[in-house]
């Protein structure tokens, strides 16, 4: 008889990209590692339970007498598997949704004439109104915030890391991919994804305390920080043919990967995220005003002026690389996107 | 005395090869690691029993006597069971048990089925003297529910073989809880059993535990059978049981200590070596933490697990009823 034990440092087993899953089980399959039909069956059972009982073993409780079965699955699932659970479902949903958004409603960029093209940025915040639009029942119920604190508590945290991480990654694949002539836009580097998961998870904070139409609000904010985190990682210079970006001017891509930059990106979208969070009247009122005034605006925001400082500090980032952001016309070109992004929101 | 202990004459410490008993060598508790062990398939282990005999401590016995030769054991030891329990594992024991209390949620179950007019049954299989048992009727509050009428949809079963184990569960009982959670709500009964064989219907259990009492049993995997049959579906089935200790240097320690000084521990205070003799042995006998859990997948449970306690003396090992 073989007789290897496959060990695991953690109880939560539901994470299939943990480091310790991966060396001893000699590539075992995970789903039937761990009994995953019975489990799967108790969690998806579970998550129709969250929004009346939270990411607690009272939902599972709930979810066993609804499938007519005994009140002791509930000890099957730990509630923080609850939410892990739920994110790797909205990973594949995420996948699947903007696999139809790619081959439906973007538009190809392959034709650098095309200036119809469906711009990175607009993808971007797309994906992430989709993503994000995921959290609205959860939300409604006033249980959301639950499951990011659970996201948060320190057992937790590595895992949630990691499925930020593949968040990101699911967009990068999504948005880089042209469905019209399967051309693919080079990957993108390690501080860019981090910067937009650092976006990812201002949004989330923002959507906590957003009490507009339809989360407008929320919306908005993902347009706004995409776009400086295009400008700030220099996600653009990725794109030299892309219409309209060539004003931004980012063409040294030795200069992207600026740990400044990289930093300042995420700085600021987590600072604002949280900002809005604490002071939603504030941040709402912010965001008015750069609809109303979108050029002065902007210029006041703490991206902007952490910008500012960065391209005085940064040895590389005074030459030639200086952003128009007061342009009106750049900034039109921004809130022409955000109605097509506040449509896909609607879809779900 | 630790060193009269110690020098016990070789002719009185009969078969002291190595073994795992209980043990207090540490009172904090190692990282527990809940294990899945899948690599082995299920279908891969040895019955429990081949052949006509089976193992009684280092001895070989037939089959139809073990049975009573463990009776005789727990007969012998019922009365300072609860003494010896604490004295040989330096108060680990309620550790362990505690940590079976915590693992198992009862208090949640408890409350959510009180709330939704749902039943909670548990089974405690071998639970004689009511150890693991007392800790459920506390997390439930079934002795707070006994104080108004009727039956207690939340109740806790003991079974075990043994009579004399069961009287004195029962007097410990009535003693800690009063009469009223026994004869009136019924949260908390004592039942004659075997665990091969239990008198329960089909799908009729929450929760199925075994503390300290599956390496007893006969045969094993008969007993695993019946835990499957009597848990409804979803149900789940926790076995703490004394397993083997990876750590060399841990074990060592350990099975000088079980071979050592239990026996004469029981020859001291209970004036019964041979029986200490025996739960050292047996220990040693029993089916490893991956032989278990190999064990549960045939007798039918579903993500069958294991945690180690203390460096893995003791093993808890879950497993579900397929739903």
């Amino acid at each position: 008889m073989r007789d290897i034990p496959v060990r695991r440092a953690m109880r939560h087993s539901s994470t299939s990209t943990s480091a310790e899953t991966t060396d001893t089980s000699d590539g075992d399959d995970e789903s039937s590692t761990f009994g995953m039909p019975m489990r799967h069956q108790i969690l998806r059972a579970s998550l129709a339970q969250v929004p009346a009982y939270g990411w607690t073993r009272d939902a599972v409780a709930a979810a066993a007498a609804e499938e007519s079965c005994s009140v002791a699955v509930a000890g099957l699932v730990d509630p923080s598997e609850l939410v892990q659970f739920w994110m790797d479902d909205c990973r594949q949903r995420l996948q699947r949704d903007l696999a139809v958004l790619a081959e439906t409603e973007w538009k190809s960029f392959a034709n650098p004439n095309n200036n119809n093209a469906t711009k990175l940025r607009d993808r971007v915040a797309t994906a992430l109104q989709t993503r994000l639009a995921y959290t609205i029942p959860y939300l409604q119920s006033s249980r959301w915030h639950q499951a990011m604190a659970l996201g948060a508590r320190p057992d937790n945290v590595w895992t949630t890391r990691l499925q930020i991480e593949q968040l990101v990654e699911t967009v990068a694949d999504a948005v880089t991919v042209d469905h019209g002539e399967g051309d693919k836009l080079p990957a993108w580097s390690e501080p860019q994804k981090l910067g937009l998961g650092a976006v990812y998870v201002a949004a989330e904070l923002h959507m906590l305390a957003d009490t507009s139409n339809d989360y407008a609000d929320t919306w908005a904010f993902v347009r706004d920080r995409v776009q400086e985190w295009e400008q700030l990682v220099g996600v653009a210079s990725l794109w030299p043919t892309l219409p309209n970006t060539n004003e931004l001017a980012y063409k040294n891509t030795n200069e992207n990967s600026n740990p400044f930059y990289v930093a300042s990106a995420v700085a600021s979208s987590v600072t604002s995220g949280v900002l809005s969070l604490l002071v939603p009247q504030t941040a709402s009122s912010i965001r008015n005003g750069l609809q109303r005034h979108a050029a002065n605006s902007y210029a006041t925001s703490p991206a902007h002026l952490l910008w500012n400082v960065m391209v005085q500090i940064s040895p590389a980032g005074g030459t030639g690389t200086k952003v128009d952001a007061t342009n009106p016309r750049y900034y039109q070109a921004t809130s022409k996107s955000s109605d097509s992004g506040a449509a896909s929101g609607e879809t779900k | 005395m630790i060193h009269r202990i110690l020098s016990v004459p070789r002719s009185i410490v009969k078969s002291s090869r190595l073994s795992v008993a209980k043990l207090g060598t540490l009172p904090v508790s190692f990282p527990k690691i809940r294990t899945y062990s899948s690599t082995v398939p299920a279908n891969e282990s040895k019955p429990y029993l081949s052949g006509n005999s089976t193992h009684f401590g280092f001895e070989q016995v037939a089959i139809d006597q073990k049975e009573s030769l463990v009776r005789q054991v727990f007969d012998n030891v019922a009365d300072s069971y609860d003494v010896m329990n604490d004295l040989m594992s330096g108060g680990l024991h309620r550790y362990w048990k505690d940590y079976l209390l915590e693992v198992s949620s009862v208090e949640s179950m408890a409350s959510a089925v009180r709330r939704t007019n749902g039943d909670l049954r548990i089974l405690d299989v071998a639970g004689g003297t009511g150890d693991v048992a007392f800790r459920f009727v506390n997390a439930a509050g079934c002795v707070e529910r006994a104080k108004s009428s009727g039956e207690d949809p939340v109740s806790v079963t003991v079974c075990d073989i043994n009579h004399e184990m069961l009287r004195v569960g029962d007097v410990r009982a009535r003693k800690r809880f009063g009469n009223s959670l026994l004869d009136d709500s019924r949260g908390l009964r004592f039942m004659q059993g075997n665990a091969q064989a239990l008198e329960f219907e089909d799908n009729s259990f929450d929760l199925y535990t075994i503390a300290f009492g599956l390496r007893n049993v006969t045969d094993v995997d008969m007993a695993l059978r019946e835990a499957n049959r009597v848990l409804k579906p979803g149900g789940r089935f926790i076995c703490l049981e004394f397993s083997q200790v990876p750590n060399e240097l841990l074990r060592t320690i350990y099975d000088t200590y079980s071979f050592h000084v239990i026996p004469a521990m029981g020859q001291i205070v209970a004036q019964d070596r041979e029986s200490y003799q025996y739960l050292v042995e047996s220990i040693r006998r029993f089916s490893n933490q991956d032989e278990l859990v190999t064990r549960m997948k045939n007798a039918g449970f579903q993500v069958s697990r294991y945690t180690n306690l203390t460096g893995g003396i003791v093993a808890l090992h879950e497993g579900w009823k397929s739903v």
